[in-house]
């Protein structure tokens, strides 16, 4: 019998060190359908008939966030055989109320007590037994991090699976919920339907659940009974029917854990060493300087000695692959065109992109550290109220530093925040930050124009494109977002260590995606890209670069940037390559002018440029529209391609008219 | 209306909070907002509407509940709390929306 188990729990309750303990590298990762929520499915090690969906981490079975609303969907309508709910022990009482509304839904279900062994150290006892019976479902201590108890799990997975097993229907209502409840039962539209678990239904109407009213499609006739039901029970426990039944679940869990758990009367030893490290790198006046700090350190070791030293490794590399392919190809004496396609097309484009593999590896290995440890809520809490004047929450403040970096590691690193606007709105303001493939070309054109204001200018490039973004976003905020602030209810987990394998398959995980990428979405436009290189208008090989395509594309879009100063059709192809990398953009330059190296910075791009629309010419560079390896990024979180070449063309719409008001403004000085 | 629906669940609740056994005449009402940090409180009624006040309840922040204030931000916003066992932050404009009652 094939079996599809789902895994649910609390965030930081080690659900993805658990599910990647269970089914190793056989991962498949995609969205749910629709959404930006991570849908990551695998089978079990050794127990090929068992897939895993992993559901995101939630709190609760409330219909206000696409987390759980995703999660309600795919449990009420692909029903599942068997709920794995993973809880942490650690944090019982928070963890329960989601299990409580699990039971509800009344499916096969097995609880997952993970960190058994950190309950140990914390002087936490729990009487497993009595905590089974009380809940009525079985419960397997485990420790995912530690491999404790996982093969007994799966045991009875299967085993509950296959037979069924539901929770044995304790109901711990008070009088007056469970007369509600079972009134609200009585409804016919509540009677007539078979989708929904009738006991989940009704308690999810009685909190008021808008979605579950349109699932059951009530008549005028249920909703007027319903609400007469509702303000019955208002009216008995004087409060509200959503703090109502919130508040009935957690005095269950208070009974529960009275009976079933001994903790230590104020915190746990955990807690204590936590709140240690919080004194220090939440404090009030240390805790930002920290967190620039880590942040430049990871910078530093990226960008710096260490991660330039891999680049440099992986280039030759892949330089040294190129070049046997080359020798290979000339003397097997392959066709002329086929051989350029190759090598000048394919491997210079995707091996180019493909450079950028070791800067994302380590990237990726700090940040699943920082993830892992728990560092990452900390850094939402000591920024929160920086970005919150721009509609985001704090949670936004690492993706949009990485995006300093690259933008594509930047935009997957949104992969792990809530669904709402406010991932949108990140992903839409990483592309201002200046990505370091920029660099170069603001070096090249500051060394030739503004030799003694280097610094200067080019800090003012980056300062731009952090302005530019935030106005991006306020305005975002205001009209197209309506202005709804990004709510912020964030649990501090306690820190932990991650475990060496987490942080590995997290990066492998997101260099999986990259490669994929660079083979299929940049495969084709460094093709297309060449493509262009190689013939002219009338499809015959070009022997003068420019004659090609390319350039009469450029020449052609060329007068749309006259206005901004730069109206060379050099510089308009320069602009269309440095799609692919934008490293291109100064070596195109160099090739259209038909000189290399230094002397071409020196001498040559003053015959195109002017210090002011120079200055034009690195604006627009630093705000249009990302490359390729980016936009594909953008578009896999944005899921539909529509939205993300919208946002692609109103980027580039704004690179524009920023350049226009900085060379008409300029002009006036000059 | 919703300034006078406020107002009418802070008196409520001061009403409440003198009846309550534990805290004759001793207790105090406030904003979560204006707790300082290191003080004990105890939750009477959380406000608000959507999203946000259904996400409070969800973590735990129903009445009744005891926590404390850890710490606040830097600028003073978020605020860190603690209850049921582990540690939550919360914005000072949602904290508006949360009265409680201090506990010594």
């Amino acid at each position: 019998m094939r079996i599809t188990a789902a895994l649910a729990g609390n965030q930081n309750s080690g659900k993805t060190t658990l599910f990647n303990r269970i089914t190793g590298s056989r991962q498949n990762v995609g969205n749910f359908p629709g959404v930006t929520v991570e849908k990551k499915t695998g089978t079990v090690k050794k127990l090929r008939h068992i897939e895993v969906v992993d559901l995101p981490g939630i709190y609760s079975l409330s219909p206000y966030s696409p987390e759980e609303i995703v999660t309600r969907d795919f449990l009420i309508k692909e029903s599942p055989d068997i709920i794995i709910n993973i809880v942490d022990a650690t944090s019982l009482e928070r963890n329960l109320y989601l299990t409580l509304q699990l039971i509800e839904l009344d499916m096969p279900m097995v609880v997952a007590l993970n960190m058994i062994d950190q309950v140990k150290y914390n002087n936490i006892s729990i009487d497993i037994p009595a905590l089974s019976k009380a809940l009525g479902v079985e419960i397997i201590p485990v420790s995912a991090s530690r491999n404790i108890g996982i093969a007994e799990l799966l045991d009875r997975v299967e085993y509950i699976a296959e037979n069924r097993i539901k929770p044995e229907s304790n109901p711990y209502y008070p009088a007056t919920v469970g007369q509600a409840v079972s009134a609200v039962c009585e409804l016919p539209a509540l009677k007539n339907n078979k989708a929904v678990p009738a006991g989940f239904a009704a308690v999810k109407l009685l909190e008021g659940d808008e979605p579950m009213e349109k699932e059951l499609n009530l008549s005028e006739d249920d909703m007027r009974e319903l609400s007469l039901i509702a303000r019955c029970l208002e009216g008995s426990l004087d409060m509200d029917r959503e703090a109502a039944l919130a508040e009935m679940r957690y005095l269950r869990i208070e009974e529960i854990c009275r009976a079933a758990v001994k903790k230590p009367d104020f915190e746990t030893a955990s807690r204590k060493r936590s709140a240690a490290i919080d004194s220090l790198l939440t404090h009030r006046y240390f805790g930002i300087p920290i967190f620039l700090g880590i942040m430049f350190l990871i910078f530093w070791l990226t960008f710096g000695v260490f991660g330039s030293t891999l680049s440099d490794l992986f280039e030759s590399g892949i330089e040294y692959i190129t070049g046997l392919c080359d020798t290979a190809l000339s003397s097997a004496n392959v066709n002329e065109n086929l051989h350029s396609l190759i090598i000048d097309g394919v491997f210079a484009g995707v091996g180019s992109v493909l450079s950028f593999l070791p800067t994302i590896l380590i990237l990726f290995l700090f940040l699943s550290v920082l993830e892992g440890t728990g560092y990452m809520a900390r850094v939402a809490f000591v920024t929160d109220s920086m970005l919150r004047k721009i509609g985001l929450s704090g949670r936004s403040v690492v993706s949009m530093l990485l995006g300093f970096g690259c933008s594509v590691p930047a935009v997957m690193s949104t992969r792990t925040l809530p669904a709402d606007h406010g991932k949108k709105m990140t992903i839409l303001m990483i592309p201002f930050m200046s990505c370091s493939a920029k660099l170069p070309i603001y070096s090249v054109f500051t060394m030739a124009f503004f030799e003694k204001q280097q610094a200067l200018v080019m800090m003012a490039l980056y300062l731009l494109g952090i302005a530019v973004s935030v106005l991006y976003a306020i305005i975002l905020n205001k009209f197209y977002f309506s202005g709804k602030p990004t709510p912020f209810i964030l649990e501090l987990p306690e820190y932990r260590l991650p475990t060496a394998s987490s942080v590995i398959q997290r990066m492998w995980e997101n260099a999986r995606d990259f490669i994929t990428r660079a083979f299929t979405v940049i495969f084709l436009a460094s093709i297309g890209i060449w493509l262009l290189q190689r013939f002219d208008i009338r499809l015959n090989v070009v022997t003068d670069s420019t004659h090609s395509l390319l350039a009469a594309i450029g020449r052609f879009i060329s007068p749309v940037f006259a206005p901004l100063g730069f109206g060379d059709w050099r510089a308009s192809t320069a602009l269309i390559t440095g799609l692919v990398a934008k490293e291109s953009v100064v070596s195109t330059l160099a090739v259209l002018y038909d000189a290399a190296g230094a002397e071409f910075a020196a001498s040559s791009l003053a015959h195109m440029f002017t210090p002011l629309t120079a200055f034009s010419f690195l604006v627009f560079t630093l705000l249009y529209m990302p490359c390729v390896a980016a936009m594909a990024a953008i578009k896999r979180e944005f899921v539909k391609t529509s939205t993300a070449l919208y946002a692609m063309l109103y980027q580039t719409l704004i690179a524009w008219i920023v350049s226009f008001a900085v060379y008409r403004i300029g002009l006036l000085f000059i | 209306m919703v300034e006078c629906k406020r107002w009418l669940t802070i008196s409520r609740n001061f009403f409440f909070c003198l009846l309550d056994d534990a805290n004759i005449l001793g207790c105090k009402t406030m904003n979560l907002s204006n707790l300082r940090p290191g003080r004990h409180g105890r939750i009477l009624s959380v406000g608000g509407h959507g999203a946000v006040r259904r996400r409070l309840l969800d973590m735990g922040m129903t009445p009744k509940t005891e926590f404390y204030v850890r710490k606040v931000a830097p600028f003073g916003d978020p605020i860190e709390i603690h209850l049921r066992g582990y540690a939550l932050t919360i914005r000072r404009e949602d904290a508006d929306n949360i009265v409680v009652a201090e506990v010594k």
